[in-house]
């Protein structure tokens, strides 16, 4: 009887350590995925203003991203904007991003930035399209600095949740 | 029809690729107004099934806009301040609406709210009767074609272009290099000529006549350079440049008679020097058909 209590307190002492490493893990990804949109964002205007080439081109053959489903969803967009079936290029942008949103795993805040960043590429010219990117980036980046500042505090309650969590169950066992 | 109905808004869609092509040379579209359906031999209104004619909204323009401009109204910045752009298949599209000025300059075009679908027409071997007047040995006099607008210089220059860029039996197929300024010729798309102007030929899209001519003289060796609507004393400078270096030059100009150019002033010089050796004069008949007469560096008509 104590051999399994003993058992089952390794157990749950192993659960919550690796509960309290996989929320340190998901808070890093959440980050580097709101890096990753960023560089996408400055990737496409980079390549808009360079090679002058239509945004279902670049979208489709000409953006690179370390993310898969950012490759997709750029994938699908150019697909949609090459059938041409009624909507505005923005609005396919945002409502690519917002049916991605919960695979994207992104805030409230974080999904309005992302999905109206479509504005800053079907503008009339490539001046439009600076301004309006500037002005996303603006509020990414006040998002990011946000994310980087709570990341470590947020891991450490979490961490601290887990663990405690974790040996109050095991107190309980014994 | 499937390459330009794609550019129509989707409810209409369907009834655009219905309609006949067969002589289609326009299709005008101007809001609030019928849109209009331009053949050689007359125009009339684009009706939907149940025969009521159909008023382009200003939705319609702006779904349109979307369409031509893949979206990317900022990819064709430049083509939209000249007020048209070449798309897939060599059409052009004439867009205006309220122009953008900048000390005098257009830099660039608001409420885009008229626009004309000039559809190709490739008349692939129309220019194989009247080559052999315009040959001199294995190269090519240096000529003019001249017509007034709308009359078929282009298409001819082109045709021409493509032969002598292919060959045939007996004579070699020649470095022809072309200056695109206007994207009527190769109605290059992407970088991609939409016109088959043959295998020995390259173009220079985009690009001013006097500045291309001597751009192409120092990198394409070119032994044919054809270029389109020459018309200033730049042009006909660096036209003069281009044959002192050995190339020779088919040009196309606005004239609707061959008199025409002795009175241009700016021309005389040249014409005195008999610069041109050949001009090839189109006239557009009442039913749409061409009459062409030939002239030599004299102005004595060949045939």
């Amino acid at each position: 009887m104590l051999m399994l209590k003993v058992i089952g307190c390794i157990l749950i002492g192993t659960a919550s350590v690796g509960l309290a490493i996989s929320f340190g893990v998901e808070l890093r990804e959440h980050l580097a995925l709101l890096y990753d949109l960023r560089q996408l964002l400055l990737d496409i205007s980079q390549e808009a203003q360079y090679s002058l080439l239509p945004m279902e081109r670049i979208l489709g053959t000409r953006i690179r991203s370390k993310d898969l489903r950012l490759m997709g969803i750029c994938g699908s967009l150019s697909r949609l904007l090459a059938e041409k079936n009624g909507e505005g290029g923005a609005v396919l942008w945002k409502q690519v991003f917002d049916g991605e949103r919960k695979s994207l795993g992104l805030t409230e805040t974080e999904a309005d930035i992302i999905e109206n960043a479509g504005k800053a590429f079907f503008g009339k010219n490539t001046e439009e399209n600076a301004k309006n990117l500037s002005l996303y980036l603006e509020r990414l980046d006040y998002v990011i600095e946000q994310t980087r500042s709570e990341q470590k505090e947020k891991q450490r309650v979490l961490q601290t949740v887990s663990v405690m969590g974790g040996f109050m169950l095991m107190i309980l066992l014994l | 029809m499937l390459e330009i109905s794609r550019f129509f808004p989707v409810h209409i869609r369907e009834e655009i690729g219905k309609i006949q092509m067969q002589g289609l040379e326009e299709i005008r579209i101007r809001i609030g107004q019928p849109i209009e359906l331009c053949y050689g031999n007359g125009s009339r209104y684009f009706s939907l099934e149940e025969g009521e004619t159909y008023r382009a909204t200003k939705e319609d323009l702006a779904e349109m806009l979307d369409y031509i401009s893949n979206y990317s109204l900022y990819a064709y910045q430049e083509e939209v301040k000249q007020g048209y752009l070449t798309v897939e298949g060599g059409h052009r599209i004439g867009l205006i609406g309220q122009a953008v000025t900048e000390q005098g300059k257009i830099t660039g075009m608001h409420h885009i709210t008229f626009f004309n679908f000039r559809i190709a027409h490739e008349r692939l071997g129309c220019a194989e009767k009247l080559l052999p007047h315009l040959l001199e040995g294995d190269n090519i006099y240096n000529t003019l074609f001249l017509s007034a607008p709308g009359g078929g210089k282009t298409t001819y220059l082109r045709d021409c272009i493509r032969l002598l860029s292919t060959g045939e039996e007996g004579r070699a197929g020649l470095k022809v290099c072309v200056v695109d300024e206007r994207s009527e010729i190769g109605a290059c798309h992407m970088g991609i000529p939409q016109n088959d102007l043959g295998p020995r030929t390259d173009v220079l899209d985009g690009c001013r006549k006097p500045e291309g001519m001597l751009l192409l003289l120092r990198s394409m060796s070119p032994q044919v350079i054809a270029v389109d609507e020459l018309g200033t004393e730049e042009d006909f400078l660096a036209v003069e440049q281009t044959v002192c270096s050995g190339s020779r030059v088919l040009g196309t100009i606005h004239a609707g008679e061959i008199q025409e150019l002795q009175e241009k002033p700016h021309l005389r010089r040249w014409m005195e020097r008999q610069m041109f050796e050949r001009f090839v004069q189109i006239r557009r008949r009442p039913d749409g058909q061409r009459e062409i007469h030939i002239f030599d560096a004299g102005m004595r008509c060949l045939c």
